[in-house]
């Protein structure tokens, strides 16, 4: 075997959206904060990545008061479920996504 | 040797075709999941499982086309333009298919006994099915190797399901140097239950998500 890519373990695009996604769905409405703690990313990265998922429609922004809040939609659900769907396939293979 | 009895290439064909179809089965599963995730692995998975399902497709018209021709099995492989062309056909598709889940667990897993094999494949040219032999041995070490533990099982049916397909590719070995027509019939039988085993993947699959 080789270092390889496991050494540091890389994350993909599509598992960094889940991991967002996921830690909004927990809360139901989820504030920048809690997103960030649970999505292990910087606050620089994880600003690009939610305006990627609010303007792919997986995230919907709302402003109350000052704060930010985002909920996953209905489009985001679906994502979630199927990245789950298809980790548990490539898996069968022996392979991560 | 006896020759063949006459079922023997339609049920050849028939199994070639049920083969191919559930290799697109697993490959429009690849792609469907893929459309959502746009994870290369899993294109590379649909990549590899269409050009099987293309390679067994093919396999399959081309002894139906034989027994079209009322050509005997051994005029089938060993004679007729069409079908040596589709036989060529065969073997190349489903090398480029093996290669392709090689690199993908190459790139994945950084797996160095990867590395020869590409000039094996691409210049060496030593018999087709040695080829894929290798391959698929390359590809269940892989798996073996990166098992992690996990409750889901679905990993243990899709190794056993290569397995069974490297069984397969062995006994083929075997049966073109001693012209068995029983061990190539058990080999396309292993290489079908092999197939049929990702069907209860898919369907396991379902079930867990």
């Amino acid at each position: 075997m080789r270092d390889g890519p496991d050494k540091v373990r890389y994350r993909s695009k599509g598992r960094i959206f889940a991991d967002i996604l996921k830690a909004v769905q927990e809360e139901d409405r989820a504030i920048t904060t809690h997103i960030l703690y649970k999505s292990n990313l910087s606050y620089d990265r994880l600003t690009k990545y939610l305006q990627n998922l609010e303007d792919g429609g997986l995230l919907k922004r709302t402003e109350e008061r000052d704060k930010t809040f985002y909920e996953i939609t209905e489009k985001g659900k679906r994502f979630l479920s199927e990245f789950q769907r298809m980790e548990a396939f490539v898996s069968g293979f022996g392979l991560d996504i | 040797m006896l020759p063949p009895p006459h079922w023997f290439m339609p049920l050849d064909a028939t199994i070639q075709m049920f083969t191919g179809i559930v290799a697109l089965a697993v490959a429009l599963y690849a792609r469907s999941g893929y459309q959502w995730v746009q994870e290369n692995s899993l294109y590379r998975i649909f990549v590899a499982f269409l050009l099987l399902a293309i390679a067994f497709i093919v396999s399959g018209v081309v002894m139906s086309f034989a027994q079209i021709q009322q050509m005997t099995f051994d005029q089938a492989v060993g004679s007729g333009a069409l079908t040596q062309a589709g036989f060529a056909l065969y073997y190349g598709l489903s090398i480029a298919a093996y290669g392709v889940l090689v690199y993908t667990y190459w790139r994945q897993l950084g797996l160095l006994a990867a590395a020869p094999m590409g000039p094996l494949v691409l210049f060496n040219s030593p018999p087709l099915e040695l080829v894929i032999v290798l391959l698929l041995g390359f590809i269940i070490f892989a798996q073996i190797l990166h098992e992690k533990g996990q409750d889901w099982k679905g990993r243990g049916v899709v190794t056993i399901s290569f397995i069974l397909v490297l069984i397969s590719h062995i006994l083929i070995l075997f049966e073109s140097g001693s012209n068995d027509y029983l061990l190539y019939l058990m080999a396309r039988g292993l290489q079908m239950i092999g197939f049929a085993l990702m069907v209860i993947f898919l369907y396991r699959l379902g079930r867990v998500t």
